[in-house]
């Protein structure tokens, strides 16, 4: 007879046949476990699906994006140069000229401007991506629509210049005026009016500071954010780490845990007697380890497959890869984890001589 | 196996001195009753044999072995069986898991483990029960498995608390003869607590807490 104690193969059998023995225990600790994930991961991924939703909502609307402005005093090389800087996305200057009127519509004026080509990569939020515009002029989507100006097709300024229309861009998401400016994209060279500047963070003090002292020597420029004070007042960021549901997790693991060490005080008998059956602690601790598998690891994970399902069918939210599901499920890892880690030691048996007492007691 | 108490003295906790100066030796294949009234030490002395209360001073030896000083081996452990007094068996199990849990505590497989409780079932006279759920039985047949379960390892001591103490008179002598009947058949020692007089006429010896305690 083997003195080495329980076969391997065997604690995983001995184990669900425990778990089948109480299906009452075992089915109350499942669903519990399973609701808590649910309830959680669906609580996680709305915190902090929110935040990330206006942060992305803001930041396209510009609210890293802030303007200096100087008339005829802004250095365009300087102002090129901020966006190659750490913490920028991109930079660009604008001088506003004259206001046209054009030979194919008589009696609409139209502003002109001139820009270096960083500029069309801040207005149209596409992080540097815009190409090279430098054929033509530029049209925002709003004149090609009320002007009928496409792309290849020249534009003739009344009494003066003649160009093709290079490119048309939507150059209104982050200001609708420039939407309906015929913009000559030019070297950054000379002096110009603005400098629009945007940051990976959200425009604060610090980064007008920044900006002020880039053009200090420039006589009365005035740094402003792109977007009002009050469009950004909500700090996501802050929201994400301090979110009721990120605690939620500690206080799933220690209510599960609790679960199991009310469950185990019940099972005491029963421990006792595998003890005295000739069942080793560590044996006793992989069968328990075995049964918080059963009963935590996997309704937890069916639990947020199922959160998830409900999410993507119900709120229509691509969630694959995105940040809310990381954090509900790495939240989720931790909390299990010590759940696993945690609710078999409680399980495990304290002093054989109190277990004796156990088994007489009636 | 022979099991040797000597001069043990233990008590509970701040709890006055159970077992003063005690000494026992049970030799192999001998059958001991420990008679007297609760509170005596008839369980103590038990799990002192048993190797499950450690004894506060005086010696245990296995075999003429000391295991006072050190904690007891798995293998020591693994020659001594056991049967309580409550029925403690495992809750919404089979006849067969209970009986055969402590074979596979010891390493056989499910299969061999069942064979050898079914063995054992057969001969506690429960041979049609191996599939039943444990709770659907009577004390007594309850107690039997025990019994079973405690005898499947093929025990070289075999401590009994109280074995008969909540069964009616007719199945107390029923499970104490079949009892003192294996663990003769096995050639073990047998050590049983009890207060019934019955059981005790039935060993080879008897020893009588009350006058272990007044013996200065």
């Amino acid at each position: 007879m083997n003195k080495a104690g329980w076969r391997l193969q065997g604690l995983p059998v001995e184990a669900w046949r425990r778990l089948r023995s109480a299906p009452t225990r075992t089915i109350s600790l499942s669903v519990a476990t399973f609701l808590a994930t649910v309830a959680l991961v669906t609580a996680e991924a709305s915190s902090v699906g929110d935040a990330l939703t206006f942060r992305a909502e803001s930041r396209q609307a510009g609210s890293g994006v802030a303007v200096i402005e100087a008339l005829g005093a802004i250095d365009a090389q300087r102002c090129a140069a901020i966006g190659d800087e750490s913490g920028i996305v991109g930079s660009g200057a604008l001088a506003t000229g004259t206001a046209v009127e054009l030979r194919s519509a008589p009696g609409i004026l139209v502003q002109t401007a001139d820009v270096t080509s960083g500029l069309l990569s801040v207005w149209t939020a596409t992080r540097g991506r815009t190409g090279s515009a430098d054929v033509g002029w530029v049209v925002g989507s709003s004149l090609r629509t009320e002007l009928g100006l496409n792309r290849g097709g020249v534009a003739q300024v009344r009494g003066g210049q003649r160009a093709v229309i290079g490119t048309v861009l939507p150059l209104g998401v982050r200001t609708t005026r420039a939407d309906r400016w015929l913009i000559s994209v030019v070297a950054p060279t000379g002096a110009m009016d603005e400098c629009w500047v945007e940051f990976m963070s959200p425009v604060g003090p610090t980064e007008l500071e920044y900006l002020t002292a880039a053009f200090a020597d420039v006589h009365e420029a005035s740094a402003r954010p792109l977007l009002r004070a009050n469009l950004l007042s909500r700090d996501t960021s802050q929201e994400i780490r301090g979110r009721l549901s990120r605690n939620g997790w500690a206080a799933f693991a220690i209510v599960i845990c609790l679960l199991h060490l009310v469950a185990g005080r019940a099972r005491r008998r029963e421990r006792a007697l595998y003890t005295v059956l000739g069942t080793s602690r560590i044996e006793h601790f992989l069968m328990s380890q075995i049964e918080v598998v059963a009963v935590v690891i996997v309704p937890a994970i069916v639990g947020c497959f199922a959160a998830t399902t409900r999410w993507l069918l119900v709120d229509d939210v691509a969630l694959a890869g995105s940040l809310p599901l990381r954090v509900a499920i790495t939240h989720m890892a931790v909390g299990v984890a010590c759940v696993v880690i945690v609710a078999p030691i409680l399980a495990l048996p304290v002093r054989i001589d109190r277990l004796y007492q156990e088994l007489r007691s009636e | 196996m022979s099991v040797t108490v000597s001069d043990v003295t233990f008590a509970y906790r701040s709890e006055r001195r159970i077992l003063d100066q005690f000494t026992l030796r049970v030799e192999d294949g001998e059958v001991v009753a420990l008679v007297g009234p609760s509170g005596s030490g008839k369980s103590t002395v038990l799990g002192i044999l048993g190797l499950l209360l450690r004894p506060e001073s005086g010696a245990v030896y296995i075999d003429d072995k000391a295991v006072t000083a050190r904690r007891p081996t798995r293998h020591e452990r693994s020659r001594i069986s056991w049967v309580f007094q409550s029925m403690n068996v495992l809750a919404g199990r089979s006849v067969q898991d209970n009986a055969a849990v402590g074979l596979l505590a010891r390493g056989l497989t499910r299969a061999e483990a069942n064979a050898v409780a079914g063995g054992l079932l057969e001969a506690v006279g429960l041979a049609g029960f191996a599939h039943r759920a444990i709770e659907t039985l009577s004390g007594g047949q309850i107690q039997r498995v025990c019994i079973a379960r405690a005898l499947a390892t093929n025990p070289r001591l075999l401590l009994a608390d109280e074995p008969t103490g909540q069964l009616d008179p007719e199945t107390s002598s029923l499970v104490a003869r079949f009892m003192v009947a294996a663990a003769r058949r096995s050639a073990g020692c047998l050590v049983v607590a009890t207060h019934d007089p019955d059981v005790a006429r039935q060993c080879d010896r008897t020893i009588d807490m009350r006058l272990e305690a007044a013996r200065p």
